[in-house]
């Protein structure tokens, strides 16, 4: 009998054992150095939970089985209609009552608003748009006689081609039934929830994202100031201010003095921007829309950039002046100044200049020559500069993350004898860099404002491999290292020189979003030693100030955010420390001081002389022409562009940047989250009673908390325990025999009471304390003392970042002038006064509104429900900051939490509370006040305006919480999924990690089968609800996916808690737990297919007969997750730039200008799924500078035949060579290689020829004699 | 030796009347244009409308070159200069609402453009001046004939033409003469300077950037300002150095807003 017990004892120990694979894991992970501890103790509740459900699923018989019922919408109309109409004769298009197509008889004429037309409507074919027939099918012309044809009522008039619009979501009460989403419908249409998108969904590129809470998105097209929202363009071909040709949303539609476009404008045929080519007057305009261009009278050309034969420039000599102009304005010019047409092909301005005699001391533009005089300047440290020199200037520290806020940089140059200032970009959009020539004792500098590329920066940290080498290859940006211990350390990608954030207006909401990628928290792991005493062991210099250091220059180096200050060396502290030393701003006030001989170094020009020249080896080698002589010949097309080398690189960047480009997810090496169900099978298959005894000993040790030496001290002693009784087991002795008792028994005893001591003293105990480090929007000193600095310096007008920057009652005024002032609002005593603002909680309201106080209740009037996060508005009556704390405080800078517009000054402030679970408060002891006060709770705010007046005594806005039982179960509708549900997988993956936010603590399971019972369901997630941070329960899990669909049902049961209850007096209080009774479904989809380049464009040989010249890039792309749909990437310059345009898998770049060369242009493909394809366009460029050769002349039919080498327009004159073409006879009626004559017996042919490029013979090409 | 004298004196003398003769006759027939009607400006068709337009073309360059181009533009930036006493309205010639990206050319055929809206100026005026000279030489005692149909601007370097397509036939004592398309140049920069706008919007549409320093190198004959508002407009300025005349206008593209988005 005692054998069955011991067996159906070791049974059970094996399984839980089993069952509890995860502690070893786990504990395996304690001993690591992540911060991730929080799952320390909720383990020792996860193990039992999880032993007992599976015992409860071993002992119980369930009864698996789905019932799906549908409910099918029968509805039929059956309206007849017997009326027989009168005879009509006359057609009314228009009725007094506004009707329109009605069939009039004759004692009705009169009700007929417009002209009547003989014959029924019918017969004079009066046909109304019907925005939906029978059929289903949408924008249909139909007889307006026949409205029974029509599903939904007519509409006046034809349909038009802007009928057809794209529904987002239509209106229904089920916000999960994806099929609601993307529905074409007409603009006619009443029963779409969101705003009509004109075109059809499949032309918006309309998708269904996410599964819980599905919404959709539009094509890839954003507006680029919004990342992160997508949102479909439309065009709009005239505004209300009277510009031409802008992308705009379709909610900014009133601002538009036309009805928009359904697309992009470069998607239309009137906005579409190329060329437009002024005949009359020999002009180029580039970036011109073609509807515009050709209504004035030009010609307009597919190539935005001007790059076509008409639009080449060569030197036009105008008596004693030239001019780097088109051959055709080389006409007018000529004509209108009395000249002869002198045009000579040079390629380059200053070769055209140099046809001056001196044109560094004599240049002409269209004027008689004159020699100017050079004047140089001298700059404000005292060193001489050259005229036409330039360099930079700053307003205090740059670089290394620490641009001051307010500062902005700016360029300086020496303009005949007169030092020019021009500031860069605001808010340090642009920066200025400087680059310095030296020979002898010669110095010249020349600076360029450049976009700030920092947001490139942030993006770098997505290429968790590359991240570190393309960091630091790019100027502008630098590796930020956190290294404060070893469980906390991690390198971010940042820019060199921060971008200013908006401190005071519209966009300043986002800045919190910015500033919020510096917040990090540190745990520290503490662990009781064997004297009972606190130890700490992981992460121990997070609570130094040299956390708080490290973690503010990250916080600085973001933008204007952390303890920092303003250019002038004021500032404010915009942190939250809680654990550790804080830190003042005080310690940067030197980084105001300007740093002299302080400049930025340009990008890497390597880089793009390489992009844009491509290579002169391989199989075509033209010319020996290096790169950089390559870039002075590209550049001297640009007028004023040549000379000006680094600058003319500088704003090359700008072309190739990649603005539209989002921000990133930054990836912190050393901190992702630490899923573990990856160390699960690390001790499974332990049979043995040894390894069965050491598991029990770990979990014991687990149970209790204990960490470390303790666990491992129990393990052996669990393993010593263990063996005996496996010993005794495998040999048949029963434990409790009398004569094994002596031996196996003490060490049984003696291993207990090794456990029970440890368990007393509580030796490897662990406790963890999180060091947060917040980063908040940096905040302009309090007042406005410091505000009429900003326009001291007359040479540098003040702008609205840097006088915001001086004071939070700073104001600008004068906006519109050269040089606005800086004020300070007039100064008034008052604190802000606080009311009331929205509730933006549905169901709630705000109750008693008091002067002082408020009561937030349920709108009839009960208590909060408990889980459930209320969001609401105060507001001020004037720009102010606020805070508040739930206990009283008698100052402003007592309080510690913020609102959620955090530190910015606004006058509407949203707060958020979550309330808790007085349920789960009472079960894990929390303190009775506490629940007390949680359950009549008073939240204290306080707000402090521009001038530091704050209100003395706090804004109450008091709440309760329904302390009813919790009778509903997990809500999927709150219920978040990472990754969202439908998401594709890469093609191969086989598994994908799981994390699902829940609305409360509750435990999940899974299964791929529908309709299993919670308690049947073999998968069980591993949910933190022990945790305790109410606002983050989380279940995780690791997920066995195959190739295509995989759908999992899930299911959870809250009250995790509940089977701990000791009474049935608290059971009884608390209800029975709430299990969701329906599957929540999830899906995802593994790709069957790699993604793969079919091909790129161009290759081989590509011929031109002028540089630059303009190369299309075309992709296209099949497989993947999107049969082929992808979004492509070619490297330019060292950087991935998104193709312009992308459609069904064929993805374009035109546009790219590139001197003669060979070129492997890397290109790579990415699907939603995260598949990538990579290929190179591998092509050569060849620029034909050569005329036609005539390589055949012969007899032929009673003509004369003349074949070129290349397609050709040939002429001939009968006198000489000497002639124009224009003025010779042609051969030749098209270009072609085949030209011809009729045969002249005894004349002499002189003939030259003209490719398609323009290169024309300088003499003859042939001189053919005719004879008998 | 003195009959040699004298005989040179003599020949000098020759000479001279001969030349004399010879410049008066010269003069005397190149005025072919209403001989007879003597030498007041407003006898002179071609200088009496000159002077008569000259003021309001004048003027009209002047408020075109200040205001972008435009006698009027709803797409503006108001904006006044220290040295300016009141605010512009300075229409934007290359424009993107959008943030980043490059601006759209607005007046892509500029010239075409400036043509059109400095006749407008013109229009009454022109016609006014042809009135009035019709009135002055009816006065004078003409028996006049005139048609006017209209008149073209032409704009070329240094200079722009107003070719007038009309005609005068005066008579008087029995001497008919008449004149045709009367053209009148006015010395004026704003050719140049329009090419030299053309082509900062072009680079500015094309590379977010021109290159100001480099191109007053180049061609030091203009200054070209350019200075960044508050909302990223730029707001261009570019003078004939010579004659100070200037041509200002806005631009709006490749704006860089604060932050990241």
């Amino acid at each position: 009998m005692k054998k069955i017990e011991i067996s159906l004892l070791l049974i059970v120990i094996i399984q839980i054992v089993l069952l509890m694979n995860l502690v070893p894991a786990q504990s395996y992970l304690i001993n690591e150095i992540t911060p991730e501890t929080s799952k320390i103790k909720k383990d020792k509740l996860s193990l039992i939970k999880s032993g007992l459900n599976l015992l409860k699923i071993l002992l119980s018989i369930k009864q698996i089985g789905t019932v799906s019922a549908f409910f099918g919408d029968d509805d039929s109309d059956g309206n007849g209609n017997g009326d027989d109409p009168e005879p009509i004769y006359y057609c009314c298009p228009e009725t007094n009552e506004g009707a329109h197509c009605i069939d009039l008889s004759s004692p009705f004429y009169g009700d007929c608003a417009k002209e009547l037309q003989l014959g029924t409507c019918s017969q004079n074919n009066c046909m109304s748009c019907c925005p939906e027939n029978t059929q289903g099918e949408l924008c249909q012309d139909i007889p307006t006689v026949h409205p029974e044809q029509c599903a939904l009522n007519l509409v006046p008039g034809v349909c038009g081609e802007n009928c057809l619009a794209c529904c987002p979501k239509i209106i229904s009460k089920d916000d999960s039934n994806r099929d609601d989403f993307c529905i074409d419908s007409s603009m006619y249409h009443k029963n779409c929830e969101k705003s009509l998108i004109y075109g059809t969904c499949q032309e918006n590129n309309c998708q269904i994202v996410g599964l819980t809470e599905p919404y959709a998105t539009f094509g890839e097209d954003y507006l680029l100031s919004t990342v992160g929202y997508s949102l479909s363009l439309n065009c709009c071909p005239l505004t209300k201010e009277g510009a031409i040709c802008q992308n705009i949303i379709m909610e900014d539609a009133e601002n538009c003095e036309v009805f928009p476009l359904p697309t992009i404008c470069d998607d239309t045929s009137i906005c579409d921007v190329g060329c437009c080519i002024d005949e009359e007057e020999g002009l180029c305009t580039t970036k011109a829309t073609k509807e515009k261009c050709e209504t004035g009278g030009g010609t307009w050309e597919d190539e935005e950039n001007c790059l076509v034969p008409k639009c080449q420039r060569g030197c036009c000599v105008l008596g004693n002046n030239v001019k780097f102009v088109p051959d055709m304005e080389c006409v007018k010019l000529s004509l209108s100044g009395g000249f002869e047409k002198d045009f000579r092909n040079l390629e380059t301005e200053i070769e055209c200049l140099a046809l001056v005699a001196d044109i560094a001391t004599e240049s002409c533009f269209g004027d008689n020559c004159t020699t100017p005089e050079k004047k140089d300047c001298i700059d404000s440290e005292g060193r001489v500069r050259k005229d036409g020199e330039s360099w930079c200037s700053y307003e205090g520290y740059i670089g290394e993350g620490k641009d001051t806020v307010g500062s902005r940089h700016w360029k300086q140059s020496c303009v005949d004898g007169e030092i020019k200032d021009e500031g860069c970009a605001d808010y340090r959009g642009q920066i200025c860099v400087q680059s310095e020539i030296e020979e002898g004792d010669l110095k010249f500098s020349t600076a360029a404002c450049i976009m700030n590329t920092a947001l490139q920066c942030i993006t770098y940290n997505e290429e968790r491999e590359d991240m570190i080498d393309l960091c630091e290859e790019d100027k502008a940006c630098m590796v930020q290292n956190v290294n404060v211990d070893s469980g906390f350390k991690f390198d971010i990608c940042v820019g060199r020189y921060p971008r200013g954030l908006d401190l005071k207006g519209g966009a300043a909401s986002s800045s919190k979003q910015i500033c919020s990628l510096g917040s990090q928290t540190c745990t520290v792991v503490y662990v009781k030693d064997w004297k009972g005493r606190w130890q700490c062991q992981q992460n121990c210099n997070c609570r130094t100030r040299t956390f708080t250091e490290q973690m503010n220059g990250l916080c600085v180096s973001l933008g204007d955010c952390g303890s920092y200050v303003n250019y002038i060396g004021e500032g404010t502290d915009n942190i939250r420390v809680s654990n550790a030393p804080g830190i003042s701003w005080e310690d940067y006030e030197d980084y105001a001081d300007v740093v002299e001989g302080q400049f930025a170094e340009p990008p890497d020009m390597s880089k793009y002389l390489n992009s844009i020249s491509g290579t002169a080896e391989g199989p075509i080698n033209l010319e020996e022409e290096t790169g950089l002589q390559k870039n002075v010949r590209y550049l001297g097309h640009i007028i004023g562009g040549a000379g000006i080398l680094v600058k003319g690189a500088a704003a090359l960047n700008f072309l190739y940047l990649a603005p539209e480009a989002g921000i990133g997810e930054i990836f912190f090496p050393n901190t992702p989250f630490a899923f573990t169900s990856g160390s699960l099978g690390a001790f499974a298959g332990a049979a043995s009673g040894a390894a069965i005894g050491g598991m029990i000993g770990v979990y014991l040790a687990k149970s209790l908390g204990r960490t470390g030496n303790a666990v491992i001290a129990m393990a052996i002693a669990g393993a010593v325990a263990g063996a005996i009784i496996g010993y005794a087991y495998v040999t048949s002795t029963a434990l409790y025999a009398a004569g094994a008792l002596t031996a196996t028994g003490w060490g049984v005893v003696i291993a207990i009471i090794i456990m029970i001591y440890i368990a007393i003293i509580g030796w490897g105990s662990s406790m963890q304390v999180k060091v947060d480090f917040e980063c908040l929007p940096w905040q302009a000193p309090i007042g406005g003392s410091d505000c009429e600095i900003c326009h001291e310096d007359s040479t540098k007008p003040c702008t609205e970042y840097k006088c915001s920057s001086l004071g939070q009652a700073c104001e600008l005024l004068n906006e519109n002038e050269e040089h606005p002032i800086c004020k300070s609002i007039v100064y008034e005593p008052n604190p802000p006064v606080i009311s009331t603002g929205e509730m933006l909680t549905e169901g709630y309201e705000f109750l008693n509104e008091q002067t002082k106080k408020v009561e937030i209740r349920k709108n009839n009037g009960e208590c909060v429900q408990e889980f459930t996060p209320i969001l609401f508005t105060l507001k001020t009556d004037e720009f102010s900051q606020c805070k508040y704390s739930f206990e009283k405080t008698s100052t402003y800078e007592e309080m510690t939490e913020y609102g959620l517009e955090q530190t910015l000054s606004v006058d509407n402030h949203t707060f958020e509370f979550r309330m808790p679970s007085l349920s789960h408060l009472n079960v894990y002891n929390v303190s009775g006040d506490l629940k007390e006060s949680f359950g009549n709770l008073n939240m204290y705010v306080r707000c402090q305006d521009y001038h530091g007046n704050f209100n003395i005594e706090e804004y109450v806005v008091n709440f309760c919480i329904n302390s009813e039982p919790d009778i509903t179960a997990v809500a999927n509708s709150q219920t978040t999924m990472i990754p969202e549900s439908g998401t594709f997988l890469k093609y191969g993956t086989t598994q994908q990690n799981l994390t699902m936010l829940i609305n409360e603590p509750a435990e999940c399971k899974y299964d791929i089968i529908p309709g299993i019972d919670y308690d049947a369901m073999p998968n069980s997630m591993e949910c933190n609800w022990i945790s305790g941070e109410e606002d983050e329960w989380l279940c995780l899990t690791n997920l066995n996916v195959v190739d295509g669909e995989n759908k999992f049902y899930i299911k959870c049961k809250d009250k995790p808690w509940f089977d701990y209850l000791e009474t049935d007096e608290e059971r009884d209080k608390y209800k029975d737990r709430n299990t969701n009774l329906g599957d929540f479904i999830y899906f995802l989809y593994v790709v069957e297919r790699p993604l793969t380049i079919d091909y790129i464009l161009p290759t081989g040989i590509k011929e031109y007969g002028f540089e630059p010249i303009s190369i299309e890039l075309e992709v296209k792309t099949s497989g993947g997750a999107e049969n082929g749909l992808s979004t492509c990437f070619y490297d330019w310059a060292g950087n991935w730039v998104l193709f312009k345009e992308s459609y069904l898998g064929v993805s374009k770049q035109p546009g790219l200008n590139l001197m003669d060369g060979n070129f492997d242009i890397p290109i790579k493909c990415e699907d939603i799924a995260g598949n990538v394809a990579n290929g190179s366009a591998v092509f050569s460029v060849t620029k034909d500078s050569e005329p036609p050769v005539a390589v055949r002349v012969f007899y032929e039919v009673g003509e004369l035949k003349l074949i070129t080498n290349e397609e050709a327009k040939c002429y001939y004159d009968l006198n000489s060579c000497d002639f124009d073409l224009v003025n010779g006879s042609s051969m030749s009626l098209s270009f072609s290689t085949e030209h011809s004559v009729e045969w002249s017996v005894g004349q002499t042919h002189y003939i030259k020829c003209k490719d398609i490029w323009g290169n024309e013979n300088p003499t003859c090409a042939i001189k053919a004699k005719l004879s008998g | 030796m003195k009959r040699g004298k004298k005989a040179q004196v003599t020949i000098f003398i020759i000479v001279g009347v001969l030349l004399i003769t010879s410049i008066m006759l010269f003069f005397l027939l190149k005025r072919d244009v209403l001989p007879g009607i003597g030498e007041k400006p407003e006898e002179n068709p071609g200088g009496f409308l000159e002077n008569c337009i000259e003021d309001k073309l004048i003027e009209g360059i002047k408020l075109i070159s200040s205001q972008g181009g435009y006698i009027g533009n709803p797409l503006n930036r108001t904006f006044k200069f220290s040295d300016e006493k009141e605010y512009t309205d300075i229409s934007y010639l290359c424009y993107n609402q959008n943030n980043y990206l490059p601006c759209i050319n607005q007046e892509p055929l500029l010239i075409q453009h400036l043509k059109a809206e400095v006749k407008t100026y013109i229009l009454d005026d022109v016609q006014t001046c042809f009135d009035n000279l019709v009135l002055s030489l009816d006065k004078k005692g003409y028996v006049i004939d005139a048609t006017y149909n209209g008149f073209e601007i032409e704009f070329a370097t240094k200079k722009i033409i107003i070719d007038i397509d009309g005609k005068i036939i005066l008579t008087k004592s029995d001497e008919t003469t008449s004149q045709e398309n009367l053209e009148m140049i006015l010395p004026s920069r704003f050719y140049d300077l329009a090419l030299v706008v053309q082509e900062i919007v072009n680079q500015e549409a094309r590379f977010c950037h021109f290159e100001n320093l480099g191109f007053m190198v180049f061609y030091p004959k203009f200054n070209i300002e350019r200075f960044r508002t508050g909302d990223g407009t730029l707001i261009y300025t570019a003078k004939h150095i010579e004659t100070q005349e200037e041509f200002k206008f806005a631009l709006r593209g490749c704006v860089i807003p604060p932050g990241f988005w």
